[in-house]
């Protein structure tokens, strides 16, 4: 049991995909201009981890070293169709908003990679709370930067209007591409520092 | 030996991906009716949107048209007289993507309104063309072409949204592309 | 002279990292120096080039007639693998040396996202336009993007080499730097925006 904390706070904090690891940078940039929109993409990402690290781990002793790569894909692709369909037919406001992010779920190297390193390798238990563990350290990433970027970018967090517009004029770059990289940029450093002071103290 | 576990890679390969194409199978047929649900429900809203307490009736697009991809007949809940058109438009013109909207013009050849579908215009600016007042100003227009201008919304005009100026012309121009529908084919014609 | 314009379009106006967010981990991780980007430049420019013909073909030819449409994203991402597969061997082959330097960066086009983005983009555009946008669309479009993703990474290598000595606050070492730099870039190109309409 206190294994399976353990991968949790992993995937939350001491290899935290996108703070730490910096995998997966492609959707946290993108779909992060509002913070329900990179909880959103958290989530979804959870769920096909959820599904292919459970495949994959109960399949590991079957696949065969050789074509592992090509089975992954298919396993992950298949995860993020259904997710793409569900999303399609029952939120069509989170399928609308993260667009073309849905199918490059298979792409991202989070996916993969925890596929490659852990649900290969361990049992199904374990594989699903490293999925999830890695889930909701990505999830937490994307809706921080999506909460500055739209706190400062539209002065609302979750559409929750904070700064009324009527003093506060929103600094739309937060919302556009250069807003993206430029807060991340800070928010690691910011982690650096963190990590710095922790080693220290 | 070797000859063996290529076969054998390759069927188990193949093994997998069966299933999956068969999973997604099952996956499809179940949200199918769901997707297509969605798709309606967005047409029906912004529909009701732009002309009030209407039944609608989907007629051909006659003519050579641009963006116009739906054109509606209107007719009034209330009295069952046609009280207006409705169109359906997705223009290219935007400054991110494609503009999916919808609007009504009144039988007595009055704008009923505008509704955006869908955009993928830049929150706090292009975005705004889904909002009051540049939605609004369109209320109660006539039914000639508007030009699209900065300051005022007197009579044909349309004031655009300030740092959107792209979004502001596809809009007004898909809506004078339904206005020019309205006057060529419904009144004329019909 | 619209082939122009959607090529011009696809390098500068939309760029694939700096306005789509495509490919960002390589244009993070390889962009340490100027040769190496232009190297995986090439590689990426060549497979993406070559995946949105395929993927093209393969929707209208199969996915499409089979009303299987919605297997896109499976049949697009093993097109892609495929193509890097072959593309390895093809350049073990016929040129060791370009294949020691490609090395390992042959594998990893599988995974950066904007070749299977490009790939979905090409489809979403050629369905909104009833066909209109077609397969020489669809591979201008495939290499426009990879040019313009070359084009980005280098510009992005030539400042690191630049900025590789300058003293930078600690806690910015590293990839804090590289981001703000490349939020810079993005600002940049956001003047590209809304010049071809």
């Amino acid at each position: 049991m206190a294994k399976l904390m353990k991968l949790l706070k992993n995937g939350l904090f001491d290899e935290n995909p996108v703070l730490v690891q910096v995998l997966g940078m492609c959707p946290t940039l993108a779909v992060t201009s509002s913070a329900m929109n990179g909880l959103g993409m958290g989530l979804a990402t959870t769920s096909v981890l959820f599904g292919s690290n459970l495949v994959i781990s109960l399949l590991r002793k079957i696949i065969p070293a050789k074509v592992r790569i090509p089975a992954f894909i298919v396993i992950i692709a298949t995860f993020v169709t259904i997710v793409d369909l569900l999303l399609q037919g029952y939120i069509p406001a989170l399928y609308d908003a993260l667009g073309i992010f849905i199918p490059l779920i298979v792409v991202n190297c989070i996916v993969l990679g925890r596929a490659e390193a852990f649900a290969s390798k361990n049992g199904p238990l374990h594989a699903i709370f490293d999925g999830i563990g890695m889930g909701l350290g990505f999830s937490l990433a994307l809706t921080v930067l999506g909460a500055i970027r739209e706190f400062f970018g539209a002065g609302s967090i979750f559409g929750v209007q904070l700064l009324s517009t009527s003093w506060y004029q929103p600094i739309t770059i937060f919302i556009l591409a250069p807003g993206a990289f430029i807060v991340l940029g800070f928010m690691f450093a910011g982690f650096n520092k963190i990590k710095a002071s922790n080693t220290k103290g | 030996m070797k000859k063996d576990s290529i076969l054998k890679n390759a069927l188990i390969l193949f093994g997998i991906t069966l299933t999956a194409g068969l999973l997604l199978g099952f996956t499809y047929s179940f949200t199918v009716d769901a997707i297509a649900e969605q798709t309606k429900i967005k047409t029906e809203n912004a529909l009701a949107a732009v002309m009030d307490n209407s039944s609608f009736t989907e007629y051909d697009v006659e003519g050579d048209v641009e963006y116009i991809t739906r054109v509606y007949e209107a007719v009034s809940n209330n009295s069952g007289d046609v009280s207006g058109y409705a169109f359906q438009l997705e223009t290219t013109e935007g400054y991110d993507g494609t503009i999916n909207m919808m609007v009504g013009i009144n039988a007595d050849g009055t704008i009923n309104g505008i509704d955006i579908i869908s955009h993928t215009e830049t929150p706090g600016l292009g975005a705004q063309a889904d909002e009051d007042p540049f939605k609004s100003q369109f209320v109660n227009k006539s039914a000639s072409l508007l030009s699209l201008v900065k300051g005022n919304s007197n009579d044909q005009n349309i004031d655009a949204i300030g740092g959107a100026t792209i979004t502001s012309a596809a809009v007004t121009n898909a809506v004078n592309e339904a206005i020019i529908y309205y006057n060529d084919i419904i009144k004329e014609g019909n | 002279m619209e082939f122009v314009l959607l090529f011009i379009s696809a390098v500068l106006v939309n760029n694939v990292v700096l306005s789509r967010f495509l490919g960002i981990c390589p244009f993070l991780g390889v962009s340490k120096k100027i040769e190496t980007s232009i190297g995986m430049g090439m590689a990426v420019t060549f497979v993406m080039t070559l995946a949105s013909l395929i993927s093209h073909i393969v929707f209208y030819s199969i996915l499409k007639p089979l009303k299987i449409e919605y297997l896109y994203t499976i049949a697009f991402i093993l097109v892609i693998a495929s193509l890097v597969q072959l593309v390895e061997m093809v350049i073990q082959k016929t040129s060791p040396s370009l294949y020691q330097a490609l090395g390992v960066f042959l594998p990893l086009i599988t995974t950066n996202c904007a070749v299977l983005g490009v790939a979905v983009i090409n489809m979403q555009k050629s369905i909104q336009s009833n066909g209109d946008f077609g397969l020489i669309h669809s591979v201008i479009n495939g290499l426009g993007t990879a040019v313009g993703f070359t084009l980005a990474i280098v510009l992005l290598a030539g400042i690191r080499e630049r900025i590789e000595f300058n003293p930078v606050p600690k806690h910015f070492k590293g990839y804090p730097i590289v981001l703000i730099t490349a939020g810079l870039m993005a600002i940049a190109f956001l003047g590209f925006s809304g010049m071809i309409k």
